[in-house]
Order: structure tokens, then sequence, then C-alpha cells
């Protein structure tokens, strides 16, 4: 989907190009679907594949916009979260029984949402005493609602920001001494100045009871 | 150890002793044992845990996540408590899950905040 999407934005500066000497303007358009496939003897274009994915993916790039690159929602699954996509709805697709819902990418990863991208912006002033103080968030919700996964997002969101992630056990006093040394290590507390612009990894849930 | 303790600002005649009890590591020659009542020991135990904690937070803004409190223990609670309450002039964000049954044993504050997740 990355290549897809520099393949889009090459051809927006090769069309840039061509505008200013007065020739035709190409355009393109992408589909990818995802599913199972059996692929016969034989390689490059002589391959013989045995499956429905091919098919869906062709109907999925004529149904897209120009310029633009267009995934079913079999695909949207594997790498949710990851692209920032538009919702296209479900489309009828020529030789398929059922519709196919179809999002457009708009964005790849890196540049996500407003706060990544006002780090383009006027550079911050002022708001030190507001960026300095302590906070604190309770997140409250019956059992798998998806309280883990809602600070993993948030992490996630915040990841190109400096700031240290501490993951705590819940039961951090109660643990061996030699459980709590090595939540100490996890947390980065030995080595604050190696991990300094970067965040301890994600250890999942803390909820390790000893 | 020292240095992770020195670089957190803390006093290392005092930290080091308690952070090596704490973790059940030898303590080194040159530190003397703490002579203070169990009670003070555990106070002062929880301060240096709480500002090692804060140290962190000084060179980059620190989360810490603490999930689940419903199973927490009544210590970790305490440990907690002091970070909520000490923790306002530290850039710091102290993120925490538990299940509905969960009563904070810590009065809310104005840097406190509460997000309730109802499917």
């Amino acid at each position: 989907m990355r290549a897809c999407l520099r393949i889009a934005d090459s051809l927006t500066a090769l069309n840039n190009r061509l505008a200013k000497s007065g020739r035709p303007l190409l355009s393109l358009r992408v589909g990818i679907h995802t599913g199972p496939a059996v692929v016969g003897d034989g390689t490059g274009k002589g391959a013989a594949v045995f499956s429905e994915t091919p098919n869906v993916a062709a109907r999925v790039q004529t149904a897209a916009e120009p310029n633009s690159v267009f995934i079913t929602s079999a695909v949207h699954r594997l790498v949710s979260g990851l692209f920032v996509v538009d919702d296209r709805r479900a489309h009828e697709l020529k030789g398929l029984a059922s519709p196919v819902q179809l999002y457009r990418v708009v964005r790849p990863p890196g540049v996500r949402g407003r706060l990544q991208a006002a780090r383009g912006l006027t550079p911050f002033v002022g708001r030190e005493e507001e960026l300095s103080l302590g906070q604190a968030l309770l997140v409250i919700g019956e059992a798998g609602i998806g309280k883990s996964r809602l600070l993993q997002e948030f992490h996630d969101r915040i990841g190109e920001s400096p700031h240290g992630w501490s993951p705590l056990a819940n039961n951090f006093l109660r643990l061996r001494p030699s459980m709590r040394l090595a939540e100490c290590s996890n947390n980065g507390w030995w080595d604050r100045v190696r991990h300094r612009g970067t965040s301890s990894a994600w250890n999942g849930r803390s909820d390790r009871r000893v | 150890m020292e240095r992770a303790l020195g670089s957190a600002g803390l006093s290392l005649n005092e930290a080091v002793p308690l952070v090596a009890e704490f973790l059940n590591l030898p303590l080194p020659d040159r530190y003397q044992e703490l002579l203070m009542a169990p009670e003070q020991k555990r106070r002062r135990l929880f301060a240096t845990l709480a500002e090692w904690m804060f140290g962190g937070a000084r060179p980059q803004p620190v989360v810490i996540v603490v999930e689940d409190l419903h199973w927490a223990d009544p210590s970790t609670l305490e440990l907690i408590q002091i970070l909520l309450e000490q923790g306002a002039s530290v850039p710091l964000l102290l993120l925490c899950s538990a299940r509905p049954e969960f009563r904070a044993p810590w009065p809310m504050r104005a840097h406190h905040a509460q997000l309730a997740l109802n499917g």
C-alpha cells in the first residue's frame, strides 16, 4: 500500500511536468484485495491463478476513482489503524453476488492527525506551564470493552513525540524482589539517559500477579 | 543504581539503602543501614520510589500506565496515590484503567480525569 501511494505521488509529480509542457495527463487507479488463491505452474504472466481474489482486485480497480488507491474491507482489516482511509461504502461489483465495502487510502502512516501534521507549523510558544503539569486519567469500563486497546492506541498516537512510557505492574509492591528489579529495568528506570527520546516497549497487560 | 537514583536527584545516602533493601540487593560497604522505624522506612521508600519515577519525567514527559487497578494491592495503590498527589508539578501522565467496581481510595483533584467506556 505504501508502494501504491508512492506510485500515485510520483504520477502527480510527472503530471505536473507534463502539464507544463502542454502534454496530455496520465491517471491511474489501484485496487487491492486479499484472499486465498491457488497458483499453478509457470511464472510471471504465465502462471495460472485459480481464485476469485484477483478478479475482485480487478473489479475494485475499475471501481476506484482516478488517481486513487482503493482497498476492500478484507484489506482494511489487515491495515486498520496503520493507514488513514475514507469510507467509500459498499459497491456492487460485476460478477460478484454481494456488494463489497470499499475504502480509499488517504495517507500512509507517519502523518497522523492534526497533532502530527501541526509539527510543520510555526514554532510552539508559551503554554510552558500547561505542558509541564502532571495529569491523571482513569479509564473505567467492563472487562473486554477495550480499555487496554484504548491505552495502546493512545501510545501509538503519541509515538513520535519524545516521551517515556512506563507500564507499571498493578501489584508492583507485592512482587518478589527479583520481579521488582525486572519491573524497574523494564521501565527504563536504570538507564533513563539511554531511553531518552524513545519509549520502552509496550509490555502488554501489566496485570501479572504473583 | 547509584547513577539512576542520582540522576533522579535523590539523596544517595538515604535512597540507596532503601532501594537496595526493596530490591533485595546487597548494600555496598560505603553505605550505612538506615536507622528508622519500619513505618517511617516505608514512608521514605514510597517517597523515594515516587521521586525516582518523577526523575524520569525531567528530561522528557513520562506516561506511567497501570492497568486493572481493581486487582492492585493496597500498597501499590498507596504508591499510585503518592504519584497522583505529588505529580501535579511534573510532566507526567498517569494513565490507569479499572473495571467499574473499582472505587478509588483517593479524592479526585483538578488535574484528574475519569473516562467511562460504555460500549
